[in-house]
Formats: structure tokens, sequence, C-alpha cells
């Protein structure tokens, strides 16, 4: 089973940045089948503290894209 | 790293950027702004609103490149284009193209491209929306929009801006390379600069009025003005052979010899079959002070039209100047 992980991290002024999405089209294309997609967790980037507290923003999410072993 | 391509793209070297990038980002004059960290984009829908742009936006030569969607194509060599990511993109050539980052408003619809002569045959023009075209297509009858970033000139604010620049044109074209104006030839200059500035004034991308506003600047002396309209004119259109020329050639008089060098590569780059182009470059290192350089580009210049007086003169210079037997000059010749 080989696993691809795509997701996007997104920044309001530089733009959404998408990755994995290339490793997961050249694999289609070698002719690999996708057998399943998994949540794999949100993207949190810190912000701040404040004593024991961390204030940390959601900057994205990512999947892994599961192909069927060739 | 990669950004998308839209239709008529700007991507600008982040670097060159520096602390600016923000607000270039906050100015940009659309939602189309995004960055990959080794690339700033901007996409136009018009080939004429980019120019615009570029012609306002103070952006130095060789640090921005444009790429456009149809074709595809890229007038620099330090960008490549190709579709990644299932999109049509560009990225920094050399670089790795992960991951691939668009504007928050982006969405990978396709548009239609049409040229100036498909718009004129099929498109009827219904009016304008907030920022937006509106055409009608007669051939399908459904409507079509165009974003656009600068109005559009009425048809008598047109029609006189015509009339000022053929005015301005007529007042200065005989003496556009003359360097000993009398009083009345200078006057002569000076009404057609008054005209060609007003028309710059209204068409900030109106390439050949900046053009000829810098060598009106350099027939009056004035060099670092006529340098500074001439690197406009290159920025605003930089494939008229005759604009990068004359840039490279007011680098050279206004003491700004690296600048003039990079320039004349650039132009040889561009234009390579140019014999004349690959010349100047020789001419532009001998005077840049890379004499090595000189003797071997004015030396593959001269194998190329050997039959060539001007050539031949330049390599013997170049010899001449390498052996002490002459000083490297200073400025083109005939400046």
């Amino acid at each position: 089973m080989a696993m691809v992980e795509v997701g996007i991290r997104i920044d309001l002024v530089k733009g959404v940045a998408f990755f994995g999405i290339e490793a997961v089209n050249q694999r289609i294309a070698a002719g690999g089948r996708v057998i399943e997609v998994r949540p794999a967790g949100a993207i949190l980037t810190k912000v701040g503290a404040e004593e024991d507290d961390e204030r940390v923003a959601l900057g994205g999410c990512q999947f892994h894209v599961v192909f069927e072993d060739a | 790293m990669a950004v998308p391509l839209t239709a008529f793209d700007l991507l600008v070297k982040v670097e060159a950027l520096g602390e600016a990038l923000d607000a270039f980002a906050a100015n940009a004059p659309n939602r189309t702004f995004c960055t990959d960290g080794r690339l700033a984009r901007l996409a136009f829908m018009t080939e004429a609103d980019r120019r615009h742009f570029l012609a306002t936006a103070g952006l130095a030569p060789a640090t921005f490149a444009r790429a456009d969607r149809h074709g595809p194509a890229v007038d620099a060599d330090w960008v490549e284009v190709g579709r990644y990511a299932g999109v049509m993109a560009a990225w920094r050539r050399g670089d790795p193209r992960e991951p691939i980052v668009v504007p928050v408003a982006w969405t990978s619809e396709e548009l239609e491209f049409g040229t100036s002569a498909d718009v004129a045959a099929h498109l009827e023009r219904l009016g304008v929306d907030g920022d937006v075209e509106v055409y009608l297509d007669r051939r399908t009858g459904k409507k079509v929009y165009v974003g656009r970033t600068q109005p559009g000139l009425s048809p008598d604010e047109q029609a006189r801006l015509e009339v000022l620049l053929r005015e301005g044109s007529d007042l200065v074209g005989p003496f556009l390379t003359r360097r000993d104006l009398g009083y009345f030839e200078r006057r002569r200059v000076k009404k057609g600069i008054a005209k060609l500035t007003a028309v710059l004034a209204a068409v900030p991308d109106a390439w050949n009025a900046c053009w000829m506003l810098g060598m009106s600047y350099r027939g009056l002396g004035d060099h670092t003005r006529a340098l500074e309209l001439l690197r406009r004119a290159y920025v605003i259109d930089s494939h008229q052979i005759d604009v990068g020329r004359e840039y490279a050639g007011q680098c050279f008089f206004a003491g700004a010899a690296e600048e003039g060098v990079r320039v004349s590569r650039e132009l040889h780059a561009r234009f390579p079959a140019d014999v004349g182009l690959h010349s100047n470059l020789a001419l532009a290192l001998l005077i840049g002070g890379d004499l090595a350089e000189a003797a071997a580009v004015a030396a593959a210049a001269l194998a190329r039209e050997p039959a060539d007086a001007i050539t031949r003169a330049l390599v013997d210079f170049i010899a001449d100047v390498r052996a002490g037997r002459r000083p490297r000059p200073a400025r083109m010749p005939g400046m």
C-alpha cells in the first residue's frame, strides 16, 4: 500500500498552497488506483502565547491518498 | 514551488521586491496576487492592463517576467512554464515545483482566449459593469466578460491623444539622433516634449511616447531623464529592438555601465539573429571593463558576418585596448 500526503496551507495574503497533488497525478498517470482517501489532520500555526496558553490558528489540512499495491 | 498561470500574468522575483513585497501585494489592482516565496504573481485579463500596470509599478528591468497562459509563453529564461498539479503553472527555473500556491480567490476554470481580431470580428461591446467589460458573442449569442484593472479611453479622448502624439512626434522626430541642436531646434523639441508628456500622463503605457521623450531629452543633454524614460519604455515593451538598443546605449552615456551590460546581454539573448546586437554586446562588455569576454563576443559576431567592417574595427579596437595601445572607452560611439 502506497500513501501520498496531500493538503493545503492557507495564508490569506500569500495564497493557498496545495501540496501532494502532482505526486498523486503522477501515480494515477502511471496506472495507480486510489483505494482510499483518509483525513490526516489539521495544520495549526502558532500565532502567540500567553502564560501557559498557546494561541494557534487553523492554517490548512492534510489527507492521505492510499493507492493499491502495484 | 509554483504559481498558476491564468491569462496575461506578471511574475516578479521575490528577492527583488524585498521588504516591498507586502506593499506590492496590498497595491495589486485586482485579487490575483499570490506568492510561493520565490515568485510574486499577478494576473490580468488583457495584455493592455498588464502593460499599464508595468508602466506605473516602478519595477526594474530583469526583475520581472511576462508569462502568457495562451501558448504558453514567457519572456525570461529564469522562469519555466508548463502543466503542474493539473493546471498551467510557472516556477523559477531549477527550483522544486512543490507546492503550488494559488490566490485565495482563485478558481481553476479555464478562460477563453481571443485575439484582438477575434474581438473585433465576433464580439459586440454591451457596456461596463463595475470593472468588468461585457460583450455579446455574435457566434454563440452568449455574454462574454473581461475583468479590467484599467478603464479604457473614450473615443474622443483617444482621438485627442492620437493628435497630440502625432504632433509631438512630428516636432521631435527630425532631431531624435541629433546632438548639435541650435536654439530654434531646441525650442521645437521642447514643444514636442510638452505634447508627448501630456500623452504619457494620460496613457502611462504609451511606450512610443516614452521612447521619443527619452530620445528627445538625450538630444537636449539631460541624460539622467533620458535614461529614466528609455528604461521605462523598455519595461513597458521590451520586444522593440530599437527601444532596447537605445536604452542600453543611454546606460553608457549616463554612467550606468553595469546596467548597460545587463541590458545588452538580455537583448542578445532575446534577438539572437541580430548580429548588430551581438556586436553591441561586445562593445558593452568593452565599456564595462570585461575585456576578455568582449574580445570573445566580438570574435563570435565577426565570425557570423566576416565582411562587416564595423565589427572588424571593433575586434581591432578591443585588441588595442587589451594591449594598452588605446584607453578603454567610457561610452558608446556616436553619442
